[in-house]
């Protein structure tokens, strides 16, 4: 199920919300038993027979946990950390990079067969959440979970549930048992859900149809940049509505995630940038792959390595394909010479620092969405007129189509409604605090409805970070 | 900011807003009207289909084809869109008030692939029109712009105008047909002879309007008479103005929300034909339009013949005329409507609907005197239906 749809908004949310707050807030173990069972009928509504991965990602994950905390010798907690690692990891590899593997495979040895394998919906998510729980189990930053119904909570919990953000079981393993729902975060949780789903369907939704014309032809150069921005702007506000979206509905419900995006296209370097953007999985990244490796406090040599690794990985979380791992690449090389060549330099020159980064952000994002590598090279070098259709008018058709999107796209990529909600709080005026208490609220019942024009008007939309 | 106050309100709002939103659910009829498409079907609860989640995808096209108030957000929508000055809206390029169609910058981006599909659309007509002269009746093919091409100049600059299309497929079209020795009419040139009137397209629909049928017919009529054809369209009328507003195609998916003054027209003839009617084989009540309940309601272009029907035979039992088969998509019901005075029988066939038997076997079977088949310029590289005429593509 996905959270811009009719059958979440007007038919799951609504008899969830009933049926949570009906039970009293003592009963926190009834309560989290409801949110269990709708997230698990969140996620069985996709397709039945993904529960049953789910359930063994449960499994593994609890009794790894279990293991990796009580076990009385160290090499026996290690080993169940790695043997919950390997049926994580085990179970992402198969429904994820089989099919990539047995294809590249099949390219040298053409004996040897190409798998078809359906990809979950969220399996990437849930596999490294259930990881980070048992890791920090074993490191002894979390006590084991001995409630398996609470271990599935954590790994099934709907909100973040398919497309992140990516929640370490320290941040919210005594929410589990232990959280306070108030009517304060119910109305600000709800208003963050419609600044979500407003996102998504009117900047994602105008931007994606954009993107999806353009990079389905073969475009002239101006089109081959307006494609690129397009999805620039698409995969942005796709994504970070699905966390805005999954934040406030884990704040509806007491849990509080931390953020997963802060205003990524107004950063001044690469670096800059991935401070910014899927701040879970960077993280997630930082704390369970760069720092076991070695992190920055190796040799130079070994530190490049670190990097590449790191960001090669990065990339093949992403998808099972090579312009994954050549995007994830792309970044690693730029940050590594951000780091030994310009980096300071750049950061120095803010405006020139943030259209050299969102060159190489949207360059990234071209690797990104093309099919193939061929696909992604024939694209760029149209982006600079090499092989590139003649214009046929149809990049001001989709510049004056689009026009009130493209003055949206910029105006929400920018920090514009913080700057103007603090400026609102932190005055005197009687006028201005009651604008900073009742606008965000006249806006999100404005921008529900709107997206509600839009979704009841337009077809089946999943979200992009659905694949990962 | 924490305001207790402002949070009730809020979540009572926001509790209004859908109990409003469910007082909107209606018992749904299945069609979209303003759509022109069936709503999605609902989705059969088995257990294969909850297993591979083809139940759930199938749920959700169902929610939303029935999502409360549809309709009503769907006029929200397009009023907003129409406000924002889009340049295409629900498909439709608004022109002050013009309404033309959006074409796909790749519907003639692939030149061999319109010519390739314009030879072999030509080459079954050449056997068509062979066809007919076996038996020793008379064919002609007859094509016409459609309104996009008639208003071709209307288009702004970065939009496809099809010109490129026109460019390609009317020349190999043509030379077809004079190489395989095939009477042929473009309607269009007609009608730049005549000064390229406007009253001869519709500027809301994606039709011609009266004075373009008739003006159709009575080219078809000349060339026919300049083949040696004995036919004629002499027949005194005039035509009378439909009071009711016009839902032209192209307004109808802008909601109707465009205003336009344009009406729909009928042909009275002074002296009226008696006729008999026959739809897909079967006796019908022997009218020429369909009956409008008030001069108020909307009326669309089914107005002419009660819309696409696969086949529809009209009898003057008048044996001194010529038999007429005219076959070809909705152009044909309004020129039907007048068209079949000139006529003893008089046969329309829609080939998108009629499934009986191919066009070639029909013809075949009745062997109709003269034979037209009428399309507009965007046909000609469309090889079903019309295009199809001996059931050849899969």
């Amino acid at each position: 199920m996905v959270f811009a749809s009719t059958a979440f908004l007007l038919y799951f949310l609504p008899v969830l919300l009933a049926v949570y707050f009906i039970v009293p807030r003592r009963y926190r173990a009834l309560r989290n038993a409801v949110l269990l069972i709708f997230s698990l009928i969140f996620y069985g509504y996709g397709s039945a027979k993904y529960l049953l991965l789910m359930l063994f990602s449960v499994t593994a994950n609890y009794f790894g946990g279990l293991g990796a905390g009580l076990c009385k010798t160290r090499a026996a907690r290690r080993t169940s950390l790695i043997l919950a690692v390997i049926a994580g990891l085990g179970s992402l590899g198969y429904f994820k990079y089989a099919g990539f593997f047995s294809e590249t495979a099949h390219a040298l040895l053409p004996g040897v067969p190409v798998l078809s394998v359906a990809l979950p919906i969220g399996i990437s998510f849930f596999t490294f959440q259930g990881i980070s729980y048992v890791a920090d189990v074993y490191r002894g930053n979390a006590a084991p979970q001995k409630n398996p119904f609470y271990v599935a909570l954590y790994i099934s919990l709907f909100p973040q549930l398919i497309a992140g953000p990516i929640v370490r079981y320290t941040q919210i393993e005594r929410e589990i048992t232990d959280r306070r729902e108030t009517l304060h975060d119910f109305s600000a949780g709800i208003q963050r859900f419609i600044f979500g789903l407003a996102k998504k369907m009117i900047l994602a939704g105008a931007a994606g149809e954009i993107a999806d014309a353009v990079f389905g032809t073969t475009p002239s150069t101006s089109l081959a940049w307006l494609g690129a921005l397009a999805y620039t702007a698409q995969i942005y506000f796709d994504f970070s509505a699905y966390s805005d979206m999954a934040i406030g509905l884990g704040r509806i419900f007491g849990f509080r995630f931390a953020e997963n995006f802060n205003y990524p296209y107004i950063a001044r370097t690469v670096t800059d940038f991935w401070r910014r953007w899927h701040i879970s999985l960077s993280s997630w990244f930082r704390d369970y792959v760069y720092i076991p490796l070695g992190g920055s406090r190796v040799s130079k040599g070994r530190h490049i390595l670190n990097l590449l690794i790191v960001w090669s990985l990065t990339g093949l979380w992403h998808g099972a394909a090579w312009n994954f791992i050549l995007w994830g690449l792309w970044f690693g090389v730029i940050l590594i010479a951000e780091k030994y060549l310009w980096g300071s330099r750049l950061a120095a020159r803010p405006v020139l620092g943030n259209i050299i980064t969102m060159l190489v952000v949207v360059f990234g994002w071209v690797l990104f969405r093309a099919d193939t590598v061929g696909d992604a090279i024939r694209y760029l070098s149209a982006m600079f007129g090499v092989g590139a259709a003649a214009d046929n008018g149809q990049s001001v058709y989709y510049l004056l189509e689009y026009l009130p999107e493209w003055i949206l796209f910029i105006l929400c990529a920018l920090p514009l409604r913080d700057v103007l909600r603090k400026r609102l709080e932190n005055t005197a005026s009687p006028f201005a605090r009651k604008a900073a208490v009742w606008g965000p609220k006249a806006a999100a019942i404005l921008l529900l409805f709107l997206s509600y024009i839009k979704l009841s008007t337009g077809s089946f939309n999943p979200f992009i970070y659905f694949r990962f | 900011m924490k305001n207790k106050t402002a949070d009730i309100l809020f979540c009572a709002a926001l509790g209004l807003m859908l109990v409003i939103c469910f007082a909107g659910l209606r018992r749904s009829h299945g069609f979209s009207f303003y759509e022109n498409r069936s709503l999605a079907p609902r989705p059969a609860v088995t257990a294969a289909a909850l297993w591979d989640g083809s139940f759930g995808e199938g749920l959700e096209d169902w929610l939303t084809d029935r999502a409360p108030w549809r309709e009503t957000m769907l006029r929200c929508r397009t009023a907003v869109d129409l406000a924002l000055r889009r340049p295409v809206v629900n498909d439709i390029v608004p022109r002050g008030d013009m309404l033309l169609a959006f074409n796909e910058y790749d519907r003639d981006s692939n030149t061999e692939k319109l010519e390739k599909n314009t030879l072999k659309r030509a080459k079954r007509t050449i056997r068509l029109a062979r066809a007919v002269e076996g038996y020793g009746g008379q064919y002609l093919c007859a094509v016409l712009p459609n309104q996009g091409s008639y208003y071709a100049d209307s288009y702004p600059s970065y939009l496809n105008d099809l010109s490129r299309f026109r460019e390609t497929v009317l020349p190999l079209f043509r030379a077809q047909m004079e190489k395989g020795g095939v009477s042929y009419l473009d309607v269009g040139k007609v009608a730049e002879s005549e000064g390229h009137p406007d009253i001869y397209s519709s500027r809301t629909d994606h039709h011609y309007s009266m004075q373009g049928a008739l003006g159709t017919w009575e080219a078809i009529v000349a060339a026919l008479r300049a083949e040696g054809v004995d036919i004629s369209f002499d027949d005194a009328y005039t035509l009378k103005t439909v009071p009711n507003p016009y839902l032209g195609s192209r307004n109808r998916k802008l909601m109707g929300l465009r205003y336009n003054d344009e009406k729909l027209q009928a042909v009275v003839f002074d002296t009226p034909v008696a006729f008999e009617r026959f739809n897909n084989g079967k006796q019908a009540e022997p009218t020429l339009y369909k009956q409008l309940r008030d001069s108020t309601s909307p009326v669309d272009y089914s107005f002419y013949m009660g819309g696409d029907i696969g086949e529809v035979v009209l009898k003057t039992h008048r044996p001194e005329k010529p038999t007429v088969l005219i076959y070809g998509e909705s152009y044909v019901n309004a020129l039907e409507t007048f068209a079949f005075v000139s006529c003893d029988e008089f046969r329309s066939v829609d080939p998108r609907h009629y499934k009986d038997m191919t066009l070639a076997a029909y013809i075949k079977k009745y062997q109709p005197d003269i034979v037209i088949g009428l399309t507009d310029y965007t046909m000609l590289d469309q090889t079903t239906g019309a295009g199809d005429p001996f059931g050849e593509t899969k």
